[in-house]
């Protein structure tokens, strides 16, 4: 799996959204080459009946990503969706039509967690959150188990080599091993890597704000958290190659210092 | 030092010279393998004679051994056939 | 016991089937009966480089169909007892490689004695060199000192951690790193990557070093394993990997500049 990114369509005009994909993609090539894109049919109200859902996909197409699906659309659209090609995709957040206020809701809170947590031990600031999710699934799917029964973690304990993708759903991820250049790993929690660390790593990768990265050797190509990417070599650290974190600071990723 | 050179020298053109045979001799071998002497009628030949030889004894496909030798100047076809133990 | 060990790489001309044959080589000239099989279906070149081109009859995908017996198209060396070769399909594609048929062909090579299964893969990630690692209980990843080398190699240790047997069985293959063609002058005046360098990257253990040596050429001219010439430091080289890989723990050769200088005033002096 990998990044995945989110295309709010705010208007129905889909060559002048193509073009402003470009734009956005041109900026960072390597990072949206072959990325995955879901739809988000909510920003679009009722044009959302006459949209162009074909053409949409033939123009991500030519502009190398991979459209994966759509949600948010009116059931109506359901079949029509399906014969475009496109996946439509029940979400897990935001129930149709009530949107706006669940997502706020949800980030208010992953902001509280983070200042509730900020002097206790880094795991429960994404325990805290990790439950929050929990129970926003909890109740659209009705299925999922307890979310004390459900704080998940992954643990890689081998390279990350090149070409690998790891991603940890719902969980923090720690790696014990070194993860090398041209690989990624991502988790919707924190990220944790004992080794050094080579290849891109993307923390929150749902959207979590407080979720943080930590390593013992910062040697990434690119950071992410919550969607908000840098090239290392674009930064002005002078922590290559030292154990550092990263966390978001408003949209502004802060490399500091990790001391023990 | 002369010495050394000029052996070293005529060692690397000896190898030289002999790859060259080895793929001369390899590509002239597989191109007259594709137009006539295919070793790929091998497997039916076996097969044809499996048949033949179970018309007189029984013995499986295993008990057939077709085997081509190649020669400098001629091939040699070498037929094993493992009998069953007579009673 | 018997043991699979893949000689693979990711990228093409760093060499694979040079230290393939130099190491099964060397391994059955130390009393274990070894095979080597050529994973590249369409282009071998093992038979080549072990100088038994015109002893090839049946193939592997002879054996794979049904067409022929393991017995019948297995090369036995005629310079090393215990050494035999069993050469790739040159007419067929590596679609022709299938699971259950490799899986047959190692399962009855471990019945047959061998100790040790030799797989030389093809260069890439596509069938062959899936195939080749599919099995291995070990690998040797033979990796240039050079920057596109080095990110291949790490790619197929990638996926011989994930897509191999063992590791689908959730253990994990043995890593050994073999650096070849590895001039210590140029590492020396800062042109060619250091063995340090490689190894830190990849992070697996090294298994040995092979200088840069005209006498690799002169060994797949006349189809001889380059072990078997043992004035040469790349023979000796891949004497000291097979001692190696057999437990011993010796010291590495020819690595650095002035241990190259010593030896070549020895060679003239001495």
């Amino acid at each position: 799996m990998s990044m995945l990114n989110v295309l709010h369509l705010e208007h129905s005009d889909v060559s002048a959204i193509a073009a402003e994909l470009q734009k956005k993609r041109d900026e960072m090539p390597q990072f949206f080459m072959q990325s995955p894109v879901v739809v988000d049919c909510n920003p679009l109200g009722e044009d959302v009946n006459s949209f162009d859902f074909l053409a949409l996909k033939e123009s991500l197409l030519s502009l190398g990503f991979i459209p994966v699906g759509v949600r948010n659309n009116p059931p109506a659209l359901n079949k029509s969706l399906a014969e475009a090609g496109w996946a439509v995709m029940r979400e897990s957040r935001k129930p149709f039509n009530d949107g706006q206020t669940e997502a706020a809701a949800t980030e208010t809170n992953d902001n509280d967690s983070t200042v509730d947590t900020a002097n206790l031990p880094t795991n429960s600031t994404i325990e805290t959150s990790n439950s929050v999710e929990n129970s926003d699934q909890h109740l659209e799917a009705q299925v999922a188990p307890p979310a004390s029964n459900n704080v998940k973690s992954l643990t890689v304990d081998k390279p990350v080599r090149s070409g690998q993708q790891i991603y940890a759903a719902e969980s923090d991820m720690t790696v014990l091993a070194q993860t090398s250049a041209g690989s990624e790993i991502m988790a919707d929690g924190s990220i944790h890597v004992y080794g050094a660390l080579r290849g891109r790593v993307l923390a929150g990768a749902m959207g979590n704000e407080s979720a943080r990265i930590f390593c013992q050797s910062l040697q990434a190509e690119l950071i992410a958290i919550a969607g908000r990417y840098q090239l290392l070599d674009e930064s002005d650290t002078n922590l290559i190659g030292k154990p550092a974190m990263i966390k978001l600071l408003g949209e502004k990723l802060i490399i500091e210092p990790l001391s023990a | 030092m002369g010495l050394f050179n000029f052996f070293k020298k005529e060692k690397k053109k000896n190898t030289a010279n002999l790859a060259k045979e080895r793929l001369q001799i390899l590509i002239a071998h597989e191109h007259s393998n594709k137009s006539t002497k295919s070793p790929d009628y091998l497997p039916k030949l076996r097969d044809e004679l499996v048949q033949v030889i179970r018309k007189y004894v029984h013995v499986t496909d295993k008990d057939v051994q077709v085997n081509v030798e190649k020669g400098d100047d001629f091939d040699t076809l070498e037929l094993n056939i493992t009998l069953p133990e007579s009673k | 016991m018997s043991k699979v060990i893949v000689v693979t790489s990711g990228k093409g001309g760093v060499g694979k089937t040079t230290s393939s044959a130099a190491f099964s080589a060397g391994l059955a000239a130390r009393g274990h009966k070894t095979a080597v099989i050529d994973f590249d279906v369409g282009l071998r070149n093992l038979d080549l480089i072990m100088g038994v081109e015109r002893r090839v009859i049946y193939d592997f995908v002879n054996v794979i169909n049904g067409e022929a017996t393991l017995k019948q198209a297995l090369i036995k060396d005629k310079r090393v007892d215990n050494l035999y070769i069993l050469p790739a399909s040159q007419t067929r594609d590596k679609d022709a490689l299938t699971k259950e048929g490799v899986e047959s062909i190692i399962n009855e090579l471990k019945a047959d004695g061998f100790d040790y299964i030799v797989c030389d893969s093809p260069a890439g990630i596509e069938k062959g060199a899936f195939m080749a690692l599919y099995f291995a209980d070990e690998a040797i990843v033979v990796t240039n000192p050079e920057v596109s080398s080095v990110r291949d190699s790490d790619r197929i240790l990638g996926i011989l951690q994930s897509r191999s047997k063992v590791a689908e069985d959730g253990g994990s293959v043995k890593e050994h790193l073999l650096i070849t063609r590895y001039s210590p002058d140029r590492v020396e005046g800062g042109d060619m990557l250091g063995m340090d360098d490689i190894v830190e990257i990849l992070s697996i253990p090294l298994i040995g070093v092979i200088p840069e040596s005209g006498s690799v050429l002169q060994a797949s001219n006349s189809g001889n394993p380059v072990i078997m010439d043992k004035e040469s430091t790349a023979g000796q080289a891949y004497e000291d990997v097979v001692s190696r890989f057999l437990g011993e723990d010796i010291p590495l050769r020819f690595v650095d500049v002035e241990q190259k200088k010593k030896g070549f005033f020895q060679k003239i002096f001495g």
